[in-house]
């Protein structure tokens, strides 16, 4: 609220112009299209060129997978009603909990579209725990992430159970810490949206309002992996990789730091072959449910608050069930 | 009917649902500005509309060029073009639903701001051709699995055999690169900088932020192509240059970038 006597006194001269923020979008497009040769040349730079390279692969690869995730919560909202949880619900949440992220199955992606659809399912009144174990779940434990796994790790299944088990048990802990914190008033709010009619009008406007949320805090968080991606050379890892209490401390942490899609995580976990197994487990359980990309989609879709307790939470149980999970099965 | 929690649509202002319940004040001032404000709250939601659909067509235009390929696997053509269309589709269906919605009986919209945020890759999109990962990133990212099987032996007497540098190099590591033989191979990639000369292609997974080099040093050349140039390369192997496989050249030929610049992972 500090900024709008600014605000204020700056719209008589924009309007006195004419220029709304419509022009204000098409002279930045014009800009860019005109300044071409100035940026191609700037951007030339090797360190440069890297850092458009990886934020456009990011962005690009998750729009997919965005755009699904939207079009699931949109018709979740205008389609789903408002008591189709209530079975789910008349189970005791500690079960409910585990049935969600077991239910993670079913949504075949990585993470990017799970985000919009966890705030949509919590709106239409599925718990709150319930949603946040699908949301941590679903993108690591999907038929299509598993089999990538597979793929990476020919002769080693034991890497898949592993994932497989070492994930549910991670977003199930957090589902039941999370109804914990409720009852000691440590829970931070959640945002929440209107109740709205059902139909296809509600399916348009919550599709494009969850894109233009989670679309753009996702550029932000492409932006930030690859800013560490550029500036932080993965060699750094070498000296790490000897004990296996460090070497899975900086996986989990390049884990969060690389935003990698959970499709692909495995392939890159594969190369990781001076570390432990234990380690690249870690590395493949905490990927999928915090980096900062899906920290900053977070933070749009359910507040900075929730973010800040909700990240270092999901953290702390995936890397726990990874190396409690990889000590029996690796 | 379940008693509703919230009455609010998503805002930017960071207010949880406890504080818009108690506070009466804030949402009121808030509703105060929103009549005032109608004509720019418009014009922004219009904008960010502008700005996804930009968004969209940029992507579409990626998709449909060979430019996505720098960037993600080729097999993503589909689905980005499916996700596109569906983007302009929602955005459009959304845009005309609110045209003819009445006054107020719209939901509140200000939580689209986010949005903006795709000016940045549609601008870059728009300023810079795409560019695929380079000598900078090969140069810190480069590992190259093992290989898990024996590679069968090559036959010298046919011509040269067109080879991914990643088997060029796992071929090296199976029993020091007796299945090469006396057998010619073709290699192409781009010319890595400083130190010998060293060439290498990425292979990828998903998406470029996955990428990993693998590199190869040339031997007997006397040309020095510059840093990030494409080269097709025939020779022979030649053992080890520490860590890095040897490929003793007879031929060397710049080349355009390849349309897919990347091997399959």
């Amino acid at each position: 609220m500090s900024t709008r006597p600014v605000e204020n006194a700056a719209v008589p001269v924009r309007r006195r112009l004419g220029i709304g923020p419509l022009e204000l979008v098409v002279a930045s497009l014009v800009v860019a299209a005109v300044a071409r040769p100035w940026i191609a040349r700037e951007l030339a730079r090797p360190a440069l060129r890297n850092w458009t390279t990886v934020f456009q692969a990011v962005f690009l690869q998750a729009v997919p997978f965005l755009v699904l995730g939207v079009v699931l919560s949109g018709a979740v909202a205008a389609f789903v009603p408002a008591r189709a949880f209530d079975r789910l619900e008349r189970l005791r949440p500690g079960v409910a909990v585990p049935v969600a992220a077991m239910s993670g199955v079913m949504l075949p992606g990585c993470e990017c579209g799970a985000v919009p659809l966890a705030g949509r399912l919590i709106n239409r009144g599925l718990h709150e725990a319930a949603a946040l174990a699908f949301l941590l779940a679903s993108p690591a434990i999907n038929p299509v992430v598993l089999v990538a796994t597979a793929v990476a790790f020919p002769g080693q299944p034991a890497m898949v159970v592993g994932r497989f088990a070492a994930s549910l048990l991670a977003a199930s802990t957090v589902g039941w810490i999370w109804i914990r914190l409720g009852r000691t008033g440590w829970r931070p709010r959640l945002h929440a949206t209107r109740q709205v009619e059902p139909g296809w009008r509600t399916f348009a406007a919550t599709a494009t309002h969850d894109f233009a949320h989670a679309g753009g805090y996702l550029v932000v968080g492409a932006a930030t992996a690859a800013t560490l991606q550029t500036v932080v050379p993965r060699s750094v890892l070498d000296g790490l990789a000897a004990n296996v209490v460090i070497a899975t401390i900086s996986l989990a942490v390049l884990a969060v730091a690389l935003a990698i899609c959970s499709e692909a995580d495995a392939f890159v976990a594969a190369g990781l072959s001076q570390f432990p197994l234990v380690s690249r487990l870690a590395f493949l359980v905490v990927g999928p449910m915090v980096d900062v990309k899906l920290i900053a989609m977070q933070r749009g879709i359910f507040g900075n608050r929730f973010a800040a307790v909700f990240a270092p939470l999901a953290f702390a149980a995936a890397v726990t069930s990874a190396v409690i999970v990889g000590s029996i099965l690796l | 009917m379940r008693p509703i929690t919230s009455v609010r649509q998503f805002d930017d202002d960071d207010v949880p649902i406890a504080a818009v319940a108690t506070d009466h004040e804030h949402e009121h001032e808030h509703d105060h500005d929103h009549d005032h404000d109608d004509d720019r709250d418009g014009g922004r939601v219009r904008a960010i509309a502008v700005v996804m659909a930009v968004a969209a067509i940029v992507v579409l235009r990626l998709a449909l060029g060979d430019g996505y390929k720098s960037f993600v696997r080729v097999g993503m053509r589909w689905p980005l073009v499916a996700s596109a269309i569906v983007l302009l589709a929602i955005i459009a269906a959304d845009r005309f639903n609110s045209r003819r919605a009445v006054g107020h009986q719209e939901p509140h919209r200000h939580g689209l701001r986010p949005g903006i945020y795709l000016l940045i890759p549609v601008a870059l999109a728009i300023a810079v051709a795409p560019q695929p990962l380079g000598s900078f990133a090969a140069e810190r990212n480069n590992v190259v699995p093992s290989p898990t099987s024996p590679f069968p032996e090559l036959i010298a007497s046919a011509g040269p055999a067109p080879m991914t540098l990643l088997e060029f190099d796992q071929r090296a590591i199976d029993r020091e690169g007796v299945s090469f033989g006396t057998a010619r191979v073709q290699l192409t990639g781009f010319v890595m900088t400083g130190g010998s000369l060293r060439i290498a292609r990425f292979r990828v997974a998903c998406c470029a932020a996955d990428g990993q080099a693998a590199v190869v040093a040339l031997d007997g050349v006397d040309v020095r192509p510059g840093a990030d140039q494409w080269v097709t390369v025939v020779g022979t192997f030649g053992g080890m240059q520490g860590d890095t496989p040897v490929l003793r050249v007879t031929d060397l030929r710049p080349i355009s970038q390849p349309t897919d610049p990347y091997e399959p992972a």
